[in-house]
C-alpha cells in the first residue's frame, strides 16, 4: 500500500482528501504545517507528498526546498495543492506550478476528485 | 477695415488737426519774440546791412507763417469735409454705443479670464479625481483578485463534503437527499464559474491575461468541445449539427479558444429548448470564420448591442433558471480581441442566435519578431 503525506494548514480539506485517499486504498499521514511536514517526511519516507503552498510559518515552496536538500527525501515526488491560481502559469485549467524556478504537478482547489486520483496514480502507481 | 475702426480713425485725425493749429500759433509767437529783440538792437545801431537782414528775416517769418496757415486751412477743410460726411456716424448715440461696446468688451474680457481660471481649476480637479479613481480601480481589481482566491478554499471544502455525502461514502443516500446534494453541487459550480470569470476579468484588466499562440487545428478543437457536450445535448433532446472541413489551421491559444467555444456552446445549450445547435467553420481570406448557431429563444434588438458588456442581463434571459455569470461573453470577446479577430452576434427573438468569431490563419509579422521568428 502506497503511503501519501498531506501537508496543509486547513484541517477540513485534509480530512476530505484523507477520506478520498483511504477509500482508494492509500495509506495517509497528515501534517498541518510545512515545518512539521518536512519532519514527518524524514520519519515516514512517504511515496508522495501533497503540499499546500500558502501556509503560516513555512511556505510550501520553502518546505520543498528543504525536502530536496535531504538525501532521504530528495527523490519523493511532490504534488502541489493550491487555491492560488496566480502560481499557475496561465489559468486554473493548467496542472503545473512554478515553485523555486522548477515546474511541479499541481491540483487547484476546488478540485475534481477524478483528476486528483489520476494525477496521484501517474505519480506513484496504484 | 470694419466700420467701427473707420469712425475711430476720423475722430483721431480731427484731434491731430487741432494740435497742428496750436503748433502754428506757437511757431508764430516763438518767432516774433526773438525778432522783436533783434528790432530793438537794430533801432540802437542802424546799418544798411543790418536793415537788409532784418527785412529778409521778417519776410521769411511771415512767409513761413502764411504757408503753415494755408496748409492748416487745407487740412482743416478736408477734416471738416470728412466730418460732415461722417456726421451721422459720429452722432452722440454712436459714440455712446462705441463707449458702451468698449465697456462690454472690458466686462467680457474679465468674465472670460474668470471662466478660463475656473476651467483650469476644474481641469486640475478632474486630473486629481482621475488619479484617485485609477487608484481605486486598482484597489478594486486587487480586492477582487484576493477575494476570489479566498473564495476558492471554502468552496472546495463545501463541494467536496457534499460530493462525498452524495457518493454514499458515509452510508446510503435516499433520492430526496441526493436531489438536494446535486442541487447544491450545481450551484457550487455556478459560483466557481463566477469566481473563475472574475479572476479572468481581473487578469484582463491588469493586462496579465496571456495568450500563448501556436498553430492549431480549430476543427479538432470544435470536435472535442462537441464531444464534451454531446451527452448533455442528447439528454435535452437537442440535435448537434456541424459543417466542418477535415482540418483548418489557426494561429491561436488552444485553451483560450476552448474557453470561448465552451462559453458559446454553453450559452446556446442553456437557451435552446428544442431544435438544434450548429457549429460551422470556414476560410474567409486571411481568417477562419467559426459560427455557433442555435434555434433558441434569441436576443432582442435592445439587448443585442450590449451582449459583450459586463454583467448585462438579457431581457428574455432574466427569468431563465440557469442564468450565466454575465461575464462569459466579455471574456470571450477579450480572448478574440487578443487574437486580432472579431466576434459578433446576430439574433431574432424566438428563432435563435448566431455568434460568429474569426481567428487569423497565420501569425502577424509583428508577433513573429516578438516570438523570436517562429514560423506559423
Amino acid at each position: 500500500m502506497k503511503k501519501i503525506l498531506i501537508v496543509d494548514d486547513d484541517v477540513d480539506i485534509i480530512e476530505l482528501i484523507e477520506n478520498r485517499l483511504r477509500k482508494n486504498n492509500y495509506e495517509v499521514i497528515v501534517s498541518n504545517d510545512g515545518d512539521n511536514g518536512v519532519k514527518k517526511a524524514l520519519q515516514e519516507k512517504p511515496d508522495l507528498i501533497i503540499m499546500d503552498i500558502m501556509m503560516p510559518r513555512m511556505h510550501g515552496g520553502e518546505a520543498v526546498k528543504l525536502l530536496k536538500s535531504y538525501e532521504d527525501t530528495k527523490d519523493i515526488p511532490v504534488l502541489f495543492f493550491t487555491a492560488m491560481n496566480s502560481y499557475l502559469p496561465n489559468d486554473s485549467a493548467l496542472d503545473h506550478v512554478n515553485v523555486n524556478g522548477q515546474f511541479y504537478p499541481a491540483i487547484t482547489k476546488p478540485f475534481e476528485p477524478n483528476k486528483l486520483l489520476s494525477t496521484i496514480k501517474s505519480l506513484v502507481g496504484e | 477695415m470694419p466700420p467701427h475702426s473707420k469712425k475711430l480713425f476720423i475722430v483721431a485725425s480731427l484731434d491731430e488737426v487741432s494740435v497742428l493749429r496750436k503748433f502754428a500759433i506757437l511757431f508764430l509767437i516763438s518767432s516774433i519774440i526773438p525778432m522783436g529783440l533783434l528790432y530793438f538792437v537794430y533801432l540802437k545801431k542802424s546799418t544798411t546791412i543790418g536793415n537788409a537782414a532784418m527785412m529778409i528775416m521778417v519776410t521769411g517769418v511771415l512767409v513761413g507763417y502764411f504757408s503753415i496757415r494755408s496748409l492748416l486751412s487745407k487740412a482743416i477743410s478736408i477734416a471738416k469735409d470728412n466730418r460732415e460726411a461722417m456726421e451721422p456716424l459720429l452722432s452722440p448715440e454712436i459714440v455712446d454705443e462705441l463707449n458702451h461696446g468698449q465697456n462690454e468688451l472690458v466686462v467680457l474680457n474679465s468674465t472670460l479670464s474668470a471662466v478660463t481660471k475656473q476651467l483650469q481649476n476644474n481641469i486640475s480637479e478632474l486630473k486629481i479625481k482621475n488619479e484617485e479613481l485609477k487608484v481605486l480601480d486598482h484597489l478594486k481589481d486587487d480586492f477582487v483578485n484576493n477575494i476570489s482566491h479566498e473564495f476558492r478554499l471554502p468552496l472546495a471544502i463545501i463541494q467536496e463534503s457534499i460530493r462525498q455525502v452524495a457518493e454514499g461514502m458515509f452510508g446510503e443516500v435516499n433520492d430526496k437527499q441526493l436531489k438536494y446534494c446535486n442541487m447544491s453541487l450545481r450551484n457550487i459550480d455556478r459560483l466557481k464559474a463566477l469566481i473563475d470569470n472574475m479572476l479572468d476579468i481581473s487578469k484582463i484588466k491588469k493586462g496579465k491575461f496571456d495568450v500563448l499562440k501556436k498553430d492549431v487545428d480549430i476543427v479538432a478543437i470544435i470536435k472535442d468541445v462537441m464531444f464534451d457536450f454531446s451527452l448533455k445535448m442528447e439528454k435535452k433532446g437537442l440535435a448537434f449539427q456541424s459543417d466542418l472541413p477535415p482540418a483548418l489551421g489557426v494561429w491561436a491559444d488552444k485553451d483560450k479558444i476552448i474557453q470561448v467555444l465552451v462559453n458559446l456552446v454553453g450559452n446556446a445549450y442553456k437557451f435552446t429548448e428544442k431544435g438544434s445547435i450548429k457549429i460551422s467553420a470556414m476560410e474567409n481570406g486571411e481568417f477562419i470564420e467559426c459560427r455557433v448557431a442555435d434555434s433558441g429563444i434569441g436576443i432582442g434588438p435592445k439587448d443585442l448591442p450590449y451582449l459583450f458588456s459586463y454583467f448585462h442581463q438579457i431581457g428574455q434571459w432574466e427569468n431563465h433558471q440557469d442564468k450565466g455569470t454575465g461575464l462569459g461573453l466579455v471574456i470571450s470577446k477579450n480572448i478574440i480581441d487578443l487574437h486580432h479577430g472579431r466576434i459578433y452576434a446576430e439574433s431574432q427573438v424566438g428563432s435563435g442566435t448566431t455568434i460568429t468569431f474569426t481567428l487569423p490563419k497565420h501569425s502577424t509579422i509583428e508577433e513573429n519578431t516578438q516570438q523570436g521568428g517562429t514560423t506559423p
